[in-house]
């Protein structure tokens, strides 16, 4: 660490420099402090008692409140500041286990007031869930809104977020409610959602961006977004959850969705879900900008074909992430029989990737699923990488017969194959 | 230089430089690319060409000393060359920000003022990293601060947190609403004798709200129970306070009547207008509201009374103890409070403003605001202490 300190006259000098610092730039130091910390930086001097008082963001996570301190006590910490504070509020986070309910309700109805633009508050899971009141559709400056396990009504009078960026619903909305809510808030652009089961998702979000959709739905429309670009679905509903559902072109009405998509996440069983009509050989159109795709598979059948679907008609794709979805140990052994036919002559894995570049694959468990493998790697002239993890109640000798089939594989490409071990599900 | 002999001219050369003026009216020139990263330095360059030689040099910000300009125009010069990695840069980030604390304010002030906003960015987290997780002793001795606050004044954020009465009464008040609710939909005859309860609190709430507070408001309120009680043979009551305590209504004498329950103590609204009004008179002096707008507020609420009573006729029989129904507004359970919540808010802002603001309310104490507040259903509530808040609490 370099000295320079001994400058002369001002090494160990009392000078005070920081106090006279202009109040944007000390609410940049302050706003990176941790909020117990900001807060008490009042106590340091006569200049810095209200020093604080003007921070743009509050942020209260869990670890900062201090330990072992009763709920009221955090609840009360939370008041405190929010009643000191002067001025707008840019951000607020509580995402600590406050005990939900009647504390919300109270900040909520400050922050209104305060032009909140970025709100994030989490109720404790234990708790009932938490309704949210309506003094928050008074915040019209709200551009960044999440909530978890709350219930979110919109009232038929909600005049729409006009500034509203960022959603991010943690089963706190009904369906009617979030495409009512969606509707009127022109400007969003990333879309996060996770709710139980919607029966009809309709979205009609001009701006967006990003969406990500954890939760079993029937019907799935998106309008006309034509920047979206990132998108994301997910639900492990089993099969024998979808009762009675049309078996309609289900795959091509989904796919529709915007030409310019980046990136496409099929995870869980969507991708089996919307295998369940026929599919075609190619979509409808091309995605010349896909570059990533990541899927789930169940079965090595039908889905290898929608696969293949969508790789014809996406020349650009980069990356692709291929997960073998399992939901139990015995399941995946029962499909032998079933994919045993499959790769036959009707299945012609003739596309060529010419811009893949990785691959990612989790969860191999038997050799069958190699068989996709091989494919790719003879068909993907610039592949660079490819990781494969094996699913983690495999035996150590079939593991080693799998390794041993991978090396056979011929590759198109200089391709270099990494074998990384068990992959571990990380619980969400 | 003609064009037919221009010779080659190798860059470094070509190089052109900006001058700058700092605070001590010493001059520098620098190179102009590193002078460009600032945006300041470039704005004034490219508006309004001052820069180009020593006399007209840009001058800048008096918080840019030499020593500090040099300390900027180091960092600009790394910077600003394209090549390097991410990593590289922020190594030399690392590196730079290692200088006493002095010179770590004297930069970040000097670098707000030409907004160099990465600069800032990096010298605001290095101070911040030097004030989190320190003791309040460490802090000082860091920066240099004086400790000269008082015992008290320290401990003083501490005592609001738990003292502070209107964190208590909003909590009392959201708590016993939820209460409430939940008991209005099993027992509805207990409704009435929790009424009667209430009245002696509709007094204290007429009283209080007709400007006593405090001490005087216990005398006040004796004198108005009086007079009350002298009016009870006037006419049959109009509005609120239904069995749950869940409606009011706002008179232009800032008074609530009380509830259909109480009917023989309670007189009508429109009576009560005129009236309290001259109740109110006597116990205010300092009523800023003119007369004519005291009248178009009394034309008001006797307008929303009526329109709250036209909504639910049918739960007159509430009201019953032998009082005329016509005049008796009441709540239908969740839905109609909801609808009633959109009525109360035609009362609009100001109105509800004058009302509030006619009681000279300062610091209610808890009892006060209570009483008042629990007049109303909970939706009104909140819009009160909305009101209050902005009112008196939130400035």
């Amino acid at each position: 660490m370099k000295k320079r300190k001994r400058t002369g006259q001002f090494s160990q000098g009392s000078i005070d420099s920081i106090s006279n610092l202009p109040e944007d730039v000390m609410n940049l130091i302050l706003v990176r402090l941790p909020i117990r910390d900001a807060v008490r930086t009042g106590i340091l001097s006569k200049k810095w008692r209200y020093k604080w008082v003007n921070i743009p963001d509050i942020v209260f996570n869990e670890g900062c409140l201090m330990k072992g301190k009763s709920k009221t006590k955090h609840a009360s910490a939370v008041d405190h500041v929010l009643l000191s504070h002067v001025g707008p509020i840019c951000k607020f986070s509580c995402m600590s286990y406050v005990p939900g309910g009647s504390h919300f309700d109270r900040w909520i109805l400050i922050l209104s007031k305060k032009g909140i633009k970025k709100l994030s508050l989490k109720v404790n899971l234990l708790e009932k869930r938490y309704y949210v009141p309506s003094s928050i559709f008074n915040c019209q400056e709200l551009c960044h809104l999440e909530l978890f396990y709350c219930i979110l009504k919109v009232p038929p009078t909600f005049k729409g977020f006009h500034n509203l960026l960022v959603l991010d619903l943690d089963n706190s909305i009904s369906e009617d409610d979030i495409e009512y809510l969606i509707s009127k808030c022109p400007l969003l652009e990333r879309l996060k959602l996770y709710a139980e089961f919607f029966k009809r998702f309709h979205i009609h979000a001009p701006n967006l961006r990003y969406l990500e959709f954890y939760g079993f739905f029937r019907d799935l429309s998106i309008g006309s977004s034509p920047l979206l670009t990132n998108m994301s679905l997910d639900f492990c509903l089993p099969p024998d959850y979808w009762d009675d559902y049309e078996k309609g072109n289900n795959f091509l009405q989904f796919i529709g969705c915007s030409h310019g998509i980046e990136r496409l996440a099929l995870k869980g069983t969507v991708l089996q879900f919307l295998c369940v009509g026929s599919i075609p050989e190619k979509l409808s159109a091309t995605y010349d900008h896909l570059k990533c795709l990541e899927v789930d598979i169940k079965l090595n059948s039908k889905e290898i074909l929608a696969i293949l679907c969508i790789l014809r008609s996406a020349p650009n794709l980069k990356e692709l992430k291929i997960g073998y979805y399992l939901d139990s140990v015995e399941g995946r052994y029962d499909l032998f029989e079933e994919e045993g036919d499959f790769w036959g002559a009707e299945t012609q894995f003739d596309c060529l990737l010419s811009h893949l570049r990785t691959v990612e694959v989790f969860g191999v468990a038997t050799l069958l699923d190699l068989v996709f493998i091989r494919c790719i790697l003879s068909n993907a002239p610039v592949l660079e990488i490819m990781k494969i993890y094996t699913n983690d109640y495999v035996e150590a000798e079939e593991v080693s017969r799998i390794l041993k089939e991978l090396l056979r594989f011929r590759r198109a490409s200089t391709a270099e194959i990494l074998y990384l071990g068990h992959y571990e599900v990380t619980s969400w | 230089m003609s064009e037919n002999n221009m010779e080659i001219i190798k860059p470094e050369v070509m190089k052109s430089f900006i001058w700058l003026q700092t605070s001590d009216g010493s001059i520098q020139q620098v190179e102009e690319e590193v002078a460009m990263f600032c945006p300041m330095i470039c704005r004034e360059i490219l508006q309004s060409g001052t820069g180009s030689s020593k006399n007209y040099a840009i001058s800048l910000p008096q918080q840019v000393n030499p020593a500090v300009l040099s300390l900027i125009l180091d960092y600009c010069r790394f910077h600003q060359v394209p090549g390097r990695s991410n990593k590289e840069r922020k190594s030399f980030d690392e590196k730079f920000i290692r200088i006493d604390t002095k010179r770590l304010c004297e930069l970040t002030s000097a670098a707000d003022s030409l907004q160099l906003k990465p600069l800032v960015d990096l010298t605001s987290r290095a101070l911040a990293r030097m004030i989190e997780g320190k003791t309040p002793e460490e802090i000082r001795e860091t920066f240099h601060l004086p400790d000269d606050l008082t015992e008290e004044e320290k401990l003083e954020p501490l005592k609001n947190t738990t003292d502070d009465p209107r964190i208590r009464l909003l909590n009392r008040l959201y708590a016993r609403k939820r209460k409430e609710l939940k008991e209005k939909k099993k027992l509805k005859n207990v409704e009435v004798e929790e009424e009667r309860v209430d009245d002696r609190s509709v007094d204290d709430l007429l009283s209080f709200i007709n400007g006593d507070e405090g001490p005087k408001g216990v005398r006040a309120k004796q004198k108005k129970k009086n007079r009350r009680r002298k009016e009870q043979s006037k006419d049959p009551l109009s509005t609120v306070n239904q069995n749950n305590k869940e409606l009011g209504s706002l008179e232009a004498g800032g008074t609530v009547v009380p509830s259909p329950s109480r009917t023989s103590k309670l007189p009508d609204t429109s009576d009560d207008a005129f009236t309290t009004k001259g109740d109110f008179e006597e116990v205010d002096v300092d009523d800023g509201i003119d007369p004519a707008r005291k009248e178009e507020l009394d034309r008001e609420v006797e307008d929303f009374a009526r329109r709250l009573n036209s909504d639910w006729p049918e739960r007159m029989h509430f009201a019953s103890l032998g009082q005329e129904r016509k005049l008796v507004p009441t709540s239908n359970g969740n839905g109609s409070l909801h609808r009633y919540s959109r009525l109360e808010r035609r009362l609009d802002f100001p109105t509800a403003c004058n009302i509030v603001g006619r009681c000279p309310i300062v610091t209610p104490t808890r009892f006060q605001l209570q009483k008042v507040l629990s007049v109303f259903c909970f939706d009104v509530q909140r819009e009160i202490i909305d009101v209050l808040e902005v009112l008196h609490l939130f400035i």
